[in-house]
C-alpha cells in the first residue's frame, strides 16, 4: 500500500479548513494549488507499475473483465460483460449529499482531479471465487474530507444509476434483483485508506463490465459491497438497507466482511477458487487485510456478518 | 443406434471439456456441466420411460448417473482435495450439499436396480429416479446466487414430475383397491 506523503497530509488538513466556504470550483482550484490535485493524469497512473504485495499473481485481464456479476445487464456473467461494455457513460456525474456541509455534484473530470493511485488488491466474491486486480482510483477518504460530513453522519450510502434505457434488467418485468442497487459502509470503514473509488483497472479506464465509469472497491469485503456505476453518495445517520440485505437478510449482512469461518448458508467460505486456474486457496479473514481488524474490535463477526 | 448414442455422449463430453478449459472458473464450469448433463439425462430417461422406450430409458439414465459421479468426484478431488474433514463438515452442515449427495445416492440406487437381474424392482427404481429429479432440481436451484430461467425450469420439472408420479401412484392404488372391493 502507498503511504500518503506528509506534505500532502499537512496540506490536506489546511485545505479542508477552507472547504466549507468555497464552491467546488474554488475547492478544486485550491486543491491544485496545494498539490492535492495530482499532477499525474489518469493515463500516467494507469500506465504506472503498482507493487503487488498480495502474494498472488495478477489475474489475466480477460478473466477479470469477462467473469463479472452485473445483474443490471444479465445474471449470466459473460452476457453481462458483453452487454455492459457498451454502456454509455458520457456526461456521468456523481452526486454527493445527505448529512454533509458541502454537498456537490462531481463530473467524471472532477473525479480525475483527486490524487490517483494504482493499487493491487485481492478481490473475493461471495460466490467463492477470487482474483487479484490492479485498480486505479482515489481513496474515498479524500472525497469524504472534501464533503465534510456532519457529526451525526455515521454511514455512507452508495447508489448505482437507475436507468432502464441503459440497463436491460431494470426494464424487465421480472428483474433479477431490486433496483437501484444500493450499498453502504460505516463511515470509519469508508475512511479507511484501503477503501478506493476506482476509475480504472490494469492499464485502462474501467470497462462497463467492471462498473464504469466509477465504482467502489473495498478489498476486505465480499465483492458485492464494491458497488458499480455509482451516481449517488449520501451520508446518513442510520445504517442504509442494502440491496442484498433486503433480498436475503439471512444470507447477506450489512458488513459482508470476508470471513472463512462464517459460511454462506448454501456453501462454504473457507476456500476460494482462484480465477484462471483449477487451484483452490484458503480464504483469509478480511481477505488477508489484517489492518482493518481494529474496525471490528469487540464485534461478534458471526452475528454481524 | 447404440453407437450414435456413444458418439453423442463423447461429443457432449468434448464440448464440456472445451468450455471448462476456456472458462475463467474451471471448477465451477465442471460443476455446471456435469450437473446439468446429469439432470438432463435423467429428465430424458423419464421421458423415454413415458414413451415406453425402457431400454433407452435405462441407458440414458445410466449416462445421467455417470455425469452425477463426475460431479461428485469434482467435489471430492478437485474442490476438496480429498479433505475428508472438510467434506464431512460440509455434508453435516450444508443442506445444499446434503441435497446433492442425496440425489446421487438415489441415482446410484436406481442404477443398481437397473440390471436385468433386478428387473422386478422396476417400481422402486422408478420412484428413486423421480425422487432424485426432485432433489436434484432443488440442488440446482440452490446452487446459484440468483436463479435464472434454467434453474426455475429444473426446479419446476423436478418437483412437478415427482408430484405427478406420486398422484399417479395414488390413483393407481385407489383404483386397485376399488376393483378388489368390487370383486
Amino acid at each position: 500500500m502507498q503511504i500518503t506523503d506528509e506534505k500532502f497530509f499537512k496540506n490536506r488538513r489546511e485545505f479542508i479548513k477552507l472547504g466549507a466556504m468555497a464552491s467546488l470550483t474554488a475547492i478544486t482550484a485550491k486543491a491544485k494549488a496545494l498539490g492535492l490535485n495530482s499532477d499525474d493524469s489518469l493515463k500516467q497512473v494507469l500506465q504506472s507499475q503498482a507493487i503487488n504485495n498480495t502474494n498472488k499473481d495478477i489475474t489475466d485481464f480477460k478473466d477479470a473483465t469477462t467473469y463479472v456479476n452485473f445483474y443490471e445487464f444479465s445474471t449470466n456473467k459473460s452476457v453481462a460483460a458483453k452487454q455492459a461494455n457498451s454502456l454509455d457513460t458520457s456526461n456521468w456525474s456523481v452526486e454527493v449529499g445527505g448529512l454533509c456541509d458541502t454537498p456537490m455534484k462531481l463530473s467524471y473530470d472532477d473525479l480525475l482531479k483527486f490524487k490517483l493511485y494504482k493499487r493491487v488488491y485481492r478481490f473475493r466474491c461471495v460466490e467463492a471465487w477470487s482474483m487479484v486486480v490492479p485498480w486505479v482510483g482515489f481513496e474515498l477518504k479524500q472525497l469524504i474530507e472534501l464533503s465534510r460530513p456532519k457529526s451525526d453522519a455515521k454511514y455512507i450510502k452508495f447508489t448505482t444509476l437507475y436507468d432502464p434505457n441503459k440497463f436491460p434488467d431494470q426494464a424487465s418485468s421480472f428483474p433479477a434483483i431490486t433496483y437501484p442497487y444500493v450499498e453502504g459502509l460505516r463511515l470509519d470503514e469508508a475512511m479507511h485508506p484501503l477503501t478506493l473509488i476506482a476509475l480504472g483497472m490494469y492499464d485502462k479506464p474501467l470497462l462497463g463490465a467492471n462498473g464504469a465509469p466509477v465504482r467502489l472497491v473495498v478489498p476486505w469485503k465480499y465483492g458485492f459491497k464494491s458497488i458499480k456505476s455509482i451516481v449517488k453518495i449520501e451520508f446518513t445517520s442510520e445504517q442504509p438497507r442494502t440491496t442484498w440485505q433486503s433480498l436475503a437478510p439471512h444470507e447477506y449482512g450489512f458488513y459482508a466482511n470476508v470471513n472463512p469461518d462464517v459460511a454462506h448458508p448454501r456453501w462454504s467460505q473457507a476456500k476460494e477458487r482462484v480465477l484462471g486456474s483449477f487451484s483452490r486457496a484458503n480464504t483469509l479473514l478480511f481477505n488477508g487485510y489484517d489492518e482493518v481488524a481494529p474496525l471490528y474490535a469487540g464485534m461478534d463477526l458471526r452475528i454481524e456478518y | 443406434m447404440k453407437k450414435a448414442f456413444c458418439v453423442a455422449l463423447l461429443i457432449a463430453l468434448g464440448l464440456s471439456a472445451y468450455e471448462i478449459f476456456s472458462s475463467p472458473d474451471p471448477l465451477k464450469a465442471i460443476y455446471i456441466h456435469t450437473g446439468f448433463y446429469s439432470f438432463g439425462f435423467c429428465v430424458l430417461s423419464v421421458l423415454l420411460a413415458w414413451l415406453k422406450r425402457r431400454v433407452w430409458a435405462r441407458r440414458v439414465g445410466l449416462a445421467g448417473l455417470a455425469f452425477g459421479l463426475l460431479h461428485l468426484l469434482n467435489f471430492i478431488i478437485l474442490d476438496k482435495y480429498f479433505d475428508i474433514y472438510d467434506i464431512l463438515k460440509q455434508i453435516s452442515t450444508s443442506p445444499f450439499i446434503q441435497l446433492g449427495l442425496g440425489t446421487f445416492m438415489l441415482l446410484l440406487g436406481a442404477g443398481a436396480l437397473s440390471f436385468r437381474t433386478s428387473m422386478r424392482y422396476k417400481k422402486t427404481r422408478s420412484a428413486l429416479v423421480y425422487m432424485a429429479l426432485a432433489l436434484g432440481g432443488i440442488h440446482i436451484f440452490l446452487g446459484v446466487k440468483i436463479p435464472e430461467l434454467i434453474e426455475y425450469i429444473c426446479l419446476g420439472f423436478g418437483l412437478g414430475a415427482c408430484f405427478v408420479k406420486f398422484i399417479l401412484i395414488l390413483l393407481k392404488n385407489k383404483n386397485r383397491k376399488f376393483k378388489k372391493h368390487q370383486i
